[in-house]
């Protein structure tokens, strides 16, 4: 019997939708063939100031993003802390400026998997130390739909992401 | 001090008794494979992270009871005059206690996540080569992880009610329970993929009710023992024939003129004392010993009886 609900429950979900997940204030349905707002803070080579709009590869990554929805780019620049209150608020849709997975933020906003990791050697107490930076853009809380679509995109570009660093090296 | 004597289940109880160790072993297994799928692809849903905790208390009854059947079947000794009977009961008691605490704080965080509006963010990983939304995965696993303990919990009830074993009827119940956990988990996670983020929430308190409810009935059931309640059956905990039985028992014999029983459960045995009025003052030890010897003879789980002679009993009302 349970099996029977189970398999029902499936059949539903797969007929409901491949357009799932969803989001629950609904961003990617505000944002296709509207405005991506996104907020950046300045962080090179990630996101740097430009003569006009904001330069460097998350950047340019965005407004690559924005065109595949059909969508064009409002830019807030920001400290971290002012983008993110906003990016909770559902003010924005997106922060970037070279953020990683281990932003204190992370319990209060969506954030992407790390989509490229890039290796870099810091001083640390006088010796070298070999560190990963695992790049993330971040999204507002719980707006899965949206989160995926931009996964989705980010992953499509994987390669050209990575050569690009190596050329920003 | 006197040791008792040695209490021993007669050998198809104790062949059942031996099956019920393997399974609790399998359990074992079968859990922390559970757990450890569930915590890889765990992420930051509520409804996962509660189940993923019920299904790790789920390892702490089989455990105690590996932990307590060779300590019960030790002797009595003279430090330990009565034996160590009471050792199953103790680790269910820990178990409830842990079950029951663990219940109520999951059930305060799924209310506050509830409240407090938080929507869960459910990213994408990497899975043998295909990049899923990890909410699909969380699902498949919370669904696998219902089938193991089911299929255990059923095969160990009718054990437990064989060899009125209570602390391994509560296991099996909260085995065979593990369905709900499983359901209302992936629920909680395809209401999150509907847009419903108060889905995850609300299956996580669903999932915490369930383990409150599983501490609090193992805690009574642990502390009726302990504080020695009248035998109870297994099925339902309602009053054991035993009861009566032991007292007509007595009635029966000829040289008995009133008789009274006390009872109490140890774990697997049953004790107490039995008190008659003899017609009169003859052959008194040996008939103290038939009286013992028939109480104990009724049924394999009582243990040790200890017969007393006395002038007078109270009235019928209060020694039923």
């Amino acid at each position: 019997m349970r099996g029977v609900v189970g398999l029902l429950a499936a059949g539903v979900l797969a007929t409901a939708g491949c357009d799932l997940p969803r989001d629950p204030q609904g961003t990617l349905e505000r944002v296709r063939s509207g405005e991506l707002r996104a907020g950046v803070t300045e962080a090179p080579p990630w996101t740097e100031r430009g003569p006009g709009e904001p330069e460097g590869l998350e950047a340019e990554l965005v407004r690559r993003f924005a065109e595949s929805l059909g969508a064009r780019v409002v830019w807030t620049w920001g400290p971290e802390q002012q983008l993110f209150e906003q990016l909770e608020r559902l003010e924005l849709d997106l922060v970037i400026g070279g953020l990683t997975e281990k932003t204190p933020w992370k319990a209060k906003v969506g954030l992407t998997k790390p989509y490229v990791v890039q290796q870099k050697v810091v001083e640390r107490d006088g010796e070298p130390k070999t560190t990963e930076h695992r790049a993330v853009m971040a999204v507002p809380p719980g707006e899965n739909g949206f989160l995926r679509t931009l996964e989705v995109f980010l992953r499509s570009r994987r390669d050209e992401i990575a050569a690009q660093l190596e050329r920003a090296r | 001090m006197i040791p008792r004597g040695k209490f021993e289940l007669p050998p198809d109880r104790e062949k059942l008794r031996a099956k019920g160790v393997r399974l609790q072993w399998v359990s074992i297994g079968a859990l922390l494979a559970i757990v450890v799928a569930m915590y890889a692809v765990m992420g930051s849903s509520q409804a996962m992270k509660t189940a993923w905790a019920e299904d790790l208390l789920s390892l702490v009854p089989p455990i105690a009871y590996l932990i307590a059947t060779p300590i019960t079947k030790k002797s009595a000794n003279l430090e330990y005059p009565y034996g160590y009977h009471r050792a199953i009961t103790i680790a269910f008691l820990c178990a409830a206690v842990a079950l029951l605490a663990t219940g109520l704080f999951l059930l305060g965080e799924s209310i506050y996540t509830l409240a407090a509006g938080e929507h869960p963010t459910i990213a994408s990983i990497d899975l043998f080569g295909w990049h899923v939304w990890q909410g699909w995965p969380m699902i498949a696993v919370l669904l696998a992880s219902g089938i193991a303990p089911v299929i255990l919990g059923h095969k160990k009830l009718p054990l437990a009610r064989q060899l009125h074993d209570k602390a391994l009827d509560a296991d099996a119940d909260m085995n065979r329970a593990d369905w709900l956990t499983a359901l209302a988990g992936s629920v909680g996670i395809a209401g999150i993929a509907l847009g419903w983020w108060w889905a995850d929430s609300v299956a996580a308190a669903v999932i915490a009710l369930a383990i409150t409810h599983d501490g609090a009935k193992n805690l009574r059931r642990a502390v009726e023992d302990l504080i020695d309640r009248a035998p109870t059956k297994v099925e339902d905990g309602s009053p054991h024939p035993l009861r009566q039985d032991a007292r007509r028992a007595l009635l029966a014999l000829p040289w008995v003129k009133r008789a009274a029983v006390r009872l109490r459960e140890e774990g697997h045995m049953l004790s107490g004392e039995a008190f008659v009025v003899p017609v009169d003052e003859a052959d008194l030890v040996a008939r103290l010993e038939q009286a013992r010897d028939t109480v104990q003879a009724l049924d394999w789980r009582i243990g040790e009886v200890v017969a007393s002679a006395v002038r007078e009993l109270p009235d019928e009302e209060t020694s039923r």
